[in-house]
């Protein structure tokens, strides 16, 4: 599904991924986590392909395809998704119209029929009671006066009426509450499957308990300094990160 | 020939459509030519005027125009006739400048309404309004374009709304000026004077609308008058293209307890001129401006605002916002004056442009210019491009970069078309901005690019 190999990049004077290694295949669930300022962010945009990051060297296969020679547009028509870290708030842009606009770039892409007003609102209904969100929030600008919670649910509202192949997501527990954080696990699982692969950006074991990983990996100053499954994420989270930076200063040394 | 003489001439040439004119009427033209042979085409030396070049119109010699049968009108024309928001209430239709009884329904108009030709109307029980109104309200310094109309207007609309009327519908006026049906390069003076009588209220819609490929200039000089607790709601909506040039000034005044509002939609045109001007009569009054303009290609707009508080305890908002994209040219200039007696005035004004490239060019100043001291009054202004962050989120989520520029840019205009008072014109307005934007960010090459002009 999704290949990397040996990535770096370089944002504004400095090399922040200093050649990341990942291999994700179909159906799986990688969970990315890692101190702040370590890259793990930087690795969200770099694949979703935001401006201002300079690939130096490596590469990315998505489905075979050469990622990083893609527009964005391309890469979401593609199947590729990212959820924000931070989502902006795009005033006078109707959130339902929006969505119909991109569900409809992608169906295009794939040669499907575009899907009509009617429909898409009853689609847009039942991904909504999915994710518990209320209706008049869905008739509001994007993310305009939302919650930092609401806009979380938000992203993972957009992603269950996208249906991507691949969903890259940036902290999306970050903000939410206990039943936010439920209810946007509930989301996540409800779209796994063994054609859909995600990998989550997280501090938290916590998100872990509801999202279960197939793998962990610690991501420390641009490396993936150590990887594992599910067992990891609470070994750091008893741990801290000490260990790993031990770890990381071993390897280079090496 | 210089410009003057050839209007000289033109004015000389419309002698004979003048004869059935009233004497007091054809005394203001010959003293209104005298004033513009006095003051010529404005320069810009002259503040006004500074980043308005008029030359193109001063050195063109445009033909008047002359009436035109409905049925060479182009199918551009006649599909824009079509819009559902002419349906209700009267409608008013004038071809390049001229009447059209034919295109105009005015049947319906309540008790106590007239909506008519201007021209018509002095031979009738409203010669005395008229007298009594035309060229009273203009600003002496409102520029050699109002002399240049007075003397040469060709028609124009006369509302008037008897004390105390509340009008249903909207009053819609229509301007088609459509230079397929004209000879060579041509111009209209069209003339209005809209009456609201105490506590009357109504709403009035224009449309202008630019059809064809051959230079075109349209002036026009308006004359409002919003007499004590009376309300009006002023839409302007014109949509000028590659060859369309125009000059148009309201005036409005305002007397005690008034409400005017002003919405105004300005898209493009080789040259768009707008000035709109109210003077606050009279205690409690209320001015209301807003609006948007828009240029692309090499086009300049260029509105101008004007509010004068001259008595107290009166209110004006002013705000307009702007889209620039290629090499055009914005001008914003707002000024609110504060007269010495016009305590407890509250004035807020603001201007925001946006500009869609490096070559496009916006001048924004409001002007704040206070000679009371128990005032509340805020100026603004901003200018911005598009937020690279919410590009990137629209594309993140499949949307090409030309349709996420288009719909950011209709996004900063929405807050002003919101403000339309109907569903049709909000439709209407919003299609107009995707087409044209659509024109300026469609990479070339794109075979659904559509001229502007042309309506889908
Ligand atoms: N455009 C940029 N120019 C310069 N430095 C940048 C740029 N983008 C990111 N960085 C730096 O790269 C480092 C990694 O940032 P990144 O946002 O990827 O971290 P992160 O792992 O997501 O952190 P957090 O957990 O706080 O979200 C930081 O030191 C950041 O300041
Ligand atoms: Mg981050």
């Amino acid at each position: 599904m999704l290949n990397i190999h040996h990535l770096v990049v370089k944002a504004g004077d400095a090399i922040i991924l200093k050649g990341i290694d990942l291999h994700i295949k179909p159906g799986e669930v990688h969970a990315i986590m890692g101190p702040n300022g370590s890259g793990k962010s930087t690795l969200a945009n770099t694949l979703s392909g935001r401006a201002g990051y300079e690939i130096v060297s490596g590469s990315v296969s998505f489905q075979g395809q050469d990622l990083l020679s893609l527009a964005p547009e391309i890469r979401a028509r593609e199947g590729f998704f990212l959820g924000f870290q931070y989502p902006v708030e795009i005033p006078g842009v109707g959130n339902m119209y929006f969505l119909r606009a991109a569900l409809n770039a992608i169906r295009k892409h794939r040669g499907e029929p575009e899907i009509d007003a009617l429909d898409f609102l009853t689609l847009a209904k039942e991904k909504m009671k999915l994710l518990e969100l209320d209706e008049t929030l869905t008739k509001r600008s994007v993310n305009e006066g939302f919650s930092g919670g609401e806009k979380k649910r938000n992203e993972i509202f957009q992603m269950a009426l996208l249906q991507p192949k691949f969903a890259l997501l940036d902290e999306i527990d970050s903000g939410l509450d206990i039943d936010a954080l439920r209810i946007v696990a509930n989301g996540v699982n409800s779209l796994r499957g063994p054609e859909r692969s995600f990998l989550l950006i997280t501090h938290y074991q916590r998100l872990l308990d509801y999202i279960v990983p197939d793998y962990v990996h610690v991501l420390f100053h641009g490396k993936i300094a150590k990887s594992g499954g599910k067992e990891l994420a609470l070994e750091l989270e008893e741990k801290g990160y000490g260990w790993i930076e031990e770890i990381a200063k071993k390897s280079g040394d090496a | 020939m210089d410009s003057q003489a050839h209007y000289l001439q033109q004015f000389a040439n419309a002698a004979h459509a003048r004869s059935a004119e009233p004497s007091w009427l054809r005394a203001r033209r010959e003293a209104a030519l005298a004033d513009f042979q006095r003051l010529g085409f404005p320069s810009q030396k002259l503040e006004d005027w500074r980043y308005t070049n008029v030359r193109e119109i001063s050195e063109t010699p445009f033909v008047l125009t002359t009436p035109k049968t409905v049925g060479s009108l182009s199918s551009a024309s006649r599909e824009a006739l079509q819009d559902p928001s002419f349906d209700r209430g009267p409608r008013i239709v004038f071809v390049n400048g001229i009447f059209s009884a034919e295109l105009s329904a005015l049947d319906s108009s309540p008790k106590g309404l007239r909506v008519e030709s201007l021209c018509a109307a002095p031979q009738r029980d409203t010669e005395r309004l008229i007298e009594e109104n035309l060229g009273q309200h203009l600003a002496d310094n409102l520029s050699s374009f109002a002399a240049l109309n007075t003397a040469l207007f060709q028609d124009g609309v006369f509302v008037h709304l008897a004390r105390g009327l509340v009008l249903e519908h909207p009053i819609q006026i229509l301007h088609l000026l459509d230079t397929t049906l004209s000879d060579g390069e041509s111009a209209c003076f069209s003339r209005n004077l809209y009456l609201l009588e105490p506590d009357s209220h109504a709403t009035i819609v224009e449309t202008v609308l630019n059809f064809g490929d051959t230079r075109f200039l349209c002036n026009a000089i308006t004359e409002i008058v919003v007499s004590r607790g009376a309300s009006l709601k002023h839409v302007v909506l014109q949509r000028g293209n590659a060859t369309s040039l125009h000059v148009s000034a309201t005036q409005v005044r305002q007397d005690a307890a008034s409400r005017f509002e002003s919405i105004s939609i300005l898209l493009g045109g080789k040259l768009a001129r707008s000035d709109l001007r109210s003077l606050l009569n009279a205690e409690r009054a209320e001015c209301k401006m807003r609006g948007l303009y828009a240029a692309c290609q090499h086009q300049l707009v260029d509105q101008h605002t004007f509010v004068s508080h001259e008595k107290p305890l009166c209110t004006s908002e002013g705000y307009y916002k702007g889209i620039l994209a290629d090499r055009a040219h914005g001008v914003f200039n707002g000024r609110v004056i504060v007269q010495p007696h016009a305590q407890k005035t509250s004035s807020l004004q603001s201007n925001k442009n946006l500009l869609l490239s490096d070559g496009a060019e916006i001048d924004s100043k409001p002007e704040l210019i206070i000679h009371a001291d128990d005032v509340k009054c805020a100026h603004g202004s901003t200018t911005g491009s598009l937020s690279e962050d919410s590009l990137f989120y629209l594309r993140s989520r499949g949307l090409s970069e030309d349709e996420a520029k288009n719909l950011l840019t209709r996004a900063f205009a929405a807050e002003i078309t919101a403000l339309l008072p109907s569903e049709h014109l909000r439709h209407r307005t919003d299609a107009w901005l995707t087409e044209y934007f659509a024109e300026h960010f469609l990479s070339d090459g794109n075979s659904n690019k559509k001229p502007i002009g042309v309506t889908s």
